[in-house]
């Protein structure tokens, strides 16, 4: 089967893709041309509203599946999503038990899932170093067999689908890219990752064996460098913007 | 600072290149476990020698990120090893080189890792541009696609991942023109620092 010329096509398309509806009607087709049933492409933030565009999400998986994972607050726990930070690599979801431990919640969100629709998938994880991680899932319900023989196809389309998507919806919430990322100064770094794992001046200061002030004037330095005003600000951007890695900041 | 090495016999870069193969040793061989020619302290294959081309950053003579590039037409891994992962031909040709053993020291952690993918990425590119390839080839394990895609290259596979191998991975082809630059940079990739050449820049035909 011609399946590598198809992932070539998809690719193509999904890079002309210039509104998230192209990419919505792309990925609806693939699914279906791969043999599953609905998909869904989201960053695994905790907290926000699907029905707004504030995080990176396409999916066409059945409505009441969606209102009810919501309603309950199942983005907290899900064994998908749980899953998908535990590894880079694809894996049905009949792997989840061997890989997270499940919680009676975590099993009920299966069982609700397959009620609605959503009986069992094929989950891509995008891992990108930096940025919370996402994923791109593709589901079949009860009646229906995870198309095996396509997954290879499935990871190399959810991982690039996933990259067109985080592109349109960068473009769309207005972030613009440095043509190159600023420079900060290896003393500005070291206090920026402190202020980030919620250090004050003074223990800043203390830390790094300088005097308070000469603390505050890296930190102004880095605010400027960085275009923002307050600290909260300037550690969104430096993740943002690589400077410092999520990891870091949680020491 | 970054430097553009071809071959192994540059007396004045002796303690980069062994530090660059002693953290080749520490990433492929102990920490992912890679069936690989190996002695205690480096990792070295048939590929590295004279023809074979390394871009390396680093800070004095202390390796902390590189990649190598084969010529692929001589012998190269994707067209030696890997051939099952490629549906059809195996790119080859003047303008084009495989990156193989993409390594970022594990002794370095935190930004400094990002800031090595960035600077090597707009390396490659750069590098391509000023010798006139047109692409590269590469091997990637599936789990490292997202993040291959998110650099922003214009990225075509060559074939489907054995997803049942140990260690899944696919072939892939980076093709590279004047707009690659805009694109790591639309992706936020896009860090350029001089790039040293110690050899005579190869400009393919």
């Amino acid at each position: 089967m011609p399946r590598l010329e198809d992932v070539h096509a998809f690719i193509e398309q999904a890079r002309a893709s210039a509104t998230a509806d192209d990419l919505r009607r792309l990925m609806e087709a693939v699914t279906v041309e791969m043999g599953f049933e609905t998909y869904s492409l989201f960053q695994h933030v905790r907290d926000w509203d699907w029905q707004k565009a504030q995080a990176l999400a396409i999916s066409n998986y059945p409505m009441g599946w969606l209102e009810v994972f919501f309603a309950e607050n199942f983005n907290r726990f899900d064994p998908v999503i749980r899953a998908a930070r535990r590894t880079a690599l694809g894996f049905q979801w009949s792997e989840i038990p061997r890989m997270v431990p499940l919680t009676r919640a975590q099993l009920r969100v299966l069982e609700c899932g397959r009620r609605e629709g959503i009986a069992d998938g094929f989950t891509v994880p995008a891992n990108i170093p930096g940025e919370a991680t996402g994923s791109c899932n593709f589901a079949v319900g009860p009646n229906t067999p995870l198309p095996i023989h396509n997954l290879p196809m499935a990871h190399m389309v959810g991982s690039f689908a996933y990259e067109a998507a985080r592109q349109l919806w960068l473009r769309q919430i207005g972030i613009v890219r440095r043509a190159e990322p600023v420079k900060l100064s290896p003393r500005q770094r070291d206090c920026l990752v402190l202020v980030a794992q919620g250090k004050t001046d003074w223990e800043i200061a203390t830390v790094l064996g300088l005097k308070e002030s000469t603390v505050n004037g890296y930190i102004d330095e880095a605010k400027v460098s960085l275009g923002v005003t307050r600290r909260s600000q300037m550690v969104t951007r430096a993740l943002f913007d690589g400077h410092l890695c999520l990891a870091e900041t949680m020491q | 600072m970054l430097h553009a090495v071809q071959g192994l016999d540059h007396p004045a870069h002796e303690r980069l290149i062994a530090s660059m193969f002693a953290d080749r040793k520490r990433v492929f061989v102990d920490l992912l476990k890679w069936d690989v020619p190996h002695d205690a302290v480096s990792e070295r294959d048939e590929f590295d020698g004279a023809q074979a081309e390394y871009l390396i950053f680093a800070q004095g003579d202390d390796h902390i990120a590189s990649l190598r590039l084969l010529r692929t037409d001589r012998p190269h891994l994707l067209g030696a090893v890997f051939s099952d992962l490629v549906e059809g031909d195996v790119p080859s040709g003047e303008d084009i080189r495989e990156i193989s053993r993409f390594c970022i020291s594990p002794r370095h952690r935190g930004e400094i890792r990002l800031r090595a993918r960035r600077l090597l990425a707009t390396a490659l590119t750069e590098y391509a541009l000023v010798s006139g390839l047109t692409a590269y080839t590469a091997v990637a394990h599936v789990s490292r696609m997202s993040n291959l895609f998110a650099t922003g290259w214009r990225v075509k596979p060559l074939g489907l991942p054995d997803l049942g191998a140990q260690h899944p991975a696919g072939a892939l082809m980076i093709e590279i023109d004047t707009a690659t630059p805009q694109l790591l940079r639309r992706s936020g990739r896009y860090e350029h620092e001089t790039l040293h050449f110690a050899n005579p820049i190869p400009i393919a035909a």
